[in-house]
């Protein structure tokens, strides 16, 4: 039987938790065929959409020219308003969707199908559908995350190879890649000694995080799910409570979408008419750039650009830097993720954005996080005024 | 200190009704100071336009020049000029016994060369102020009627492209301009946005015959309909196939180059267009 209702759509995943959860205690793996819950932050590029629009966002993001050849998907509307059911097949993978369009703009979907398969047909659709992207958690998001629920583990994931500046066979060469997976109680610790002068603090980028949280342990301390947060909103889960899994998807979310609402109205380059009461008044400029520090120069700025700004993954920035002064490069970028202008003042020390007013926030924080995993992981992000935006 | 920016070239009466147009107007609701600032490119200042900065009254700024009550229970004018004319810009607001502190550029920033801000924690930022001038923000305003095609063509090109990517079939040159000064393009004064219009049309012209003639063709019969020039888009491998897009995008950064290098050559050979609709350079 169809689900039809978020209740139902609850029970049945508060049910895939729980025998996850079992098997994984008991027999330390997955029987065939089980899988764990998994919840992805969308974010959708789409105005004031309406529950048709979005059905019908939902239908194009799906459908074979975005999906590719060889793809069949259905998208079925609910009893529930903004809430969808898509079954997706691609290729040899095939996976079923919940969508929670509530608010229409950071979506949240889950599926209960194999892990492997539905990433594959969503990463698919993110990357050529300009309307989504996946929300974007840079890492001091995901240690606040840590502080959510009972810290359990982490995961560590640097690789400098997609912008190759440097030579990795110098002697004095930068760390090339940094991946490690710590559970325990200790990993915190081992994270702080990395963090460390003098040791791995460039190359030390959080990736996921693995809490258990609690809806209210007071009240009822066998209500509990495992989750783990990963840095490009993909959150796996585990346990007793499908209730404590979305609270705190909804507590992540929350945080993420102040920020990204925060980024679009504070540094927005936009006109404003005066007001019609205000004829006297002149036309007022609003919005500031934001910067971006480096905690090491650029070591070849030609090479960085090319990176950053070719048009491919991870950053799917494109544009032509031209030189402003020595050392000093202007781009009129294009964000290939929603196809939005955006302009860069780039120096060996730090990068300066310009935002376009309509442009989304997101694009500033995929770019920042992007920088944490792929370059520098001390990169720090600030207003104008040096005030530290994440 | 709190400053932000007030006001950009604002025309405003002074206290006896006659007009002063500052550079900029900043102000601190935090120290309840404003500052005036007057840019001089030249080697001198001139006695009546010194003059009547000097009628500026707080009074002045809040009802004519709008800067909030709490910003200016005190102000100054200020002049600024460049470091190789230190010796001559004091002279007349000297001769004139004006208070306003006059300040120059150095190489490293800028510096107070004469009398004193009377809000002192700000005259104190000037003592020296440190100035990389190599890194400042330079993409408030990217264009204006003086920039270059081929900075023309960097923020033109780009917006066509984006355009071209969400299935745009015909760049109309007034839309571009509208997207290109946006929320600026309808209150420039007409004949601005001329200068403006035509900068725009040569480089649309100059991509559709060159770098760009595979993708844009200029429509020459579309006007009746467009009220303004305009450019079809022919093959659009940036709205094909989803597979070849980000190919697509490659090819582009390569002819975008292209195009701006030629605009930055001095001796580049322009591109004709044939009356068959072919192009020669």
């Amino acid at each position: 039987m169809p689900i039809q209702t978020r209740r139902e759509m609850a029970e049945r995943l508060e049910e895939v938790m729980s025998h996850a959860y079992t098997d994984l205690e008991e027999r330390q793996r997955l029987e065939a065929g089980t899988s764990l819950l998994k919840t992805y932050l969308l974010e959708a590029h789409s105005g004031n959409a309406g529950h048709r629009d979005i059905l019908g966002i939902l239908i194009a993001a799906f459908s074979p020219e975005m999906l590719g050849q060889h793809s069949r998907a259905n998208v079925h509307e609910t009893h529930e308003e903004f809430f969808y059911r898509i079954t997706a097949r691609w290729a040899t993978n095939n996976a079923e969707f919940y969508v929670d369009a509530s608010d229409r703009r950071f979506w949240v979907l889950h599926s209960a199908s194999n892990s492997r398969k539905a990433d594959k047909i969503l990463h698919r659709v993110i990357a050529n559908d300009t309307h989504l992207d996946s929300a974007w958690l840079p890492m001091q998001l995901l240690e606040r995350v840590a502080d959510m629920g009972i810290f359990k583990g982490l995961f560590l994931d640097y690789d400098h190879r997609f912008v190759p500046d440097v030579e990795f066979d110098a002697p004095d060469a930068p760390v090339e890649y940094l991946k490690m997976q710590l559970w325990g109680n200790r990993a915190r610790e081992v994270l702080r000694i990395l963090r460390q002068p003098n040791t791995f603090a460039d190359a030390t980028t959080l990736s996921k995080v693995k809490i258990k949280h609690y809806l209210d342990r007071d009240v009822d301390d066998d209500s509990f799910s495992l989750d783990e947060v990963k840095w490009d909103g993909k959150i796996t889960a585990r346990g007793t409570s499908f209730q404590s899994h979305i609270n705190l998807v909804n507590s992540i979310y929350r945080s993420y979408s102040e920020k990204v609402r925060g980024f679009e109205q504070r540094f927005s380059l936009r006109f404003e008419e005066p007001a019609a009461n205000q004829s006297h008044a002149h036309m007022a400029m609003d919005g500031e750039p934001l910067t971006i520090t480096f905690s090491r120069p650029i070591a070849d700025l030609k090479k960085f650009m090319a990176a950053i700004f070719g048009g491919t993954d991870p950053f799917r920035l494109w544009g032509v830097p031209v030189s402003v002064n020595q050392n000093y490069f202007r781009v009129t970028a294009v964000d290939l993720h929603v196809t939005n202008r955006i302009t860069f003042e780039i120096s060996p020390d730090f990068m300066r954005i310009y935002l376009p007013d309509g442009s989304c926030g997101n694009t500033i924080v995929r770019l920042y996080t992007n920088l944490q995993h792929y370059y520098d992981s001390q990169v720090i992000l600030t207003a104008g005024g040096g005030e530290t935006l994440f | 200190m709190g400053y932000v920016p007030e006001a950009v070239e604002t025309t405003f009466a002074n206290s006896e009704n006659r007009p002063v147009v500052p550079d900029l107007i900043i102000a601190s609701a935090q120290i309840h100071h404003t500052v005036v600032l007057e840019w001089k490119s030249g080697a001198n200042t001139e006695a009546d336009q010194l003059q009547r900065y000097s009628r500026v009254v707080p009074a002045d700024l809040i009802a004519k020049a709008f800067v909030h009550v709490s910003k200016c229970a005190t102000h100054d004018v200020t002049i600024i000029g460049k470091g190789e004319h230190r010796a001559t810009l004091p002279i007349c607001v000297t001769n004139g016994g004006y208070i306003f502190p006059v300040m120059v550029t150095t190489a490293t920033g800028m510096e107070i060369i004469l009398n004193a801000f009377t809000n002192q924690p700000t005259d104190a930022v000037f003592r020296p102020l440190t100035v990389d001038w190599s890194k400042l923000p330079m993409s408030f305003f990217p264009l204006d009627a003086d920039s270059e095609l081929w900075e023309f063509a960097e923020v033109a090109m780009t917006i066509v492209l984006e355009e071209m990517a969400n299935g745009s079939t015909r760049i109309i040159q007034n839309d571009l301009g509208k997207k290109m000064f946006k929320g600026m393009w309808d209150r420039m004064q007409p004949e601005y946005r001329g200068q403006l219009k035509q900068k725009i049309q040569q480089v649309m012209d100059q991509a559709s015959r060159g770098q760009f003639s595979k993708h844009l063709q200029r429509n020459t019969t579309a006007r009746a309909v467009t009220q303004s020039p305009s450019w079809d888009v022919l093959d659009n491998p940036l709205n094909g196939a989803v597979d070849k897009r980000q190919k697509a995008w490659r090819a582009m950064l390569k002819k975008q180059q292209a195009f701006i290098e030629y605009l930055q050559d001095p001796n580049r050979q322009e591109y004709l267009r044939l009356d068959g609709g072919e192009s020669v350079r």
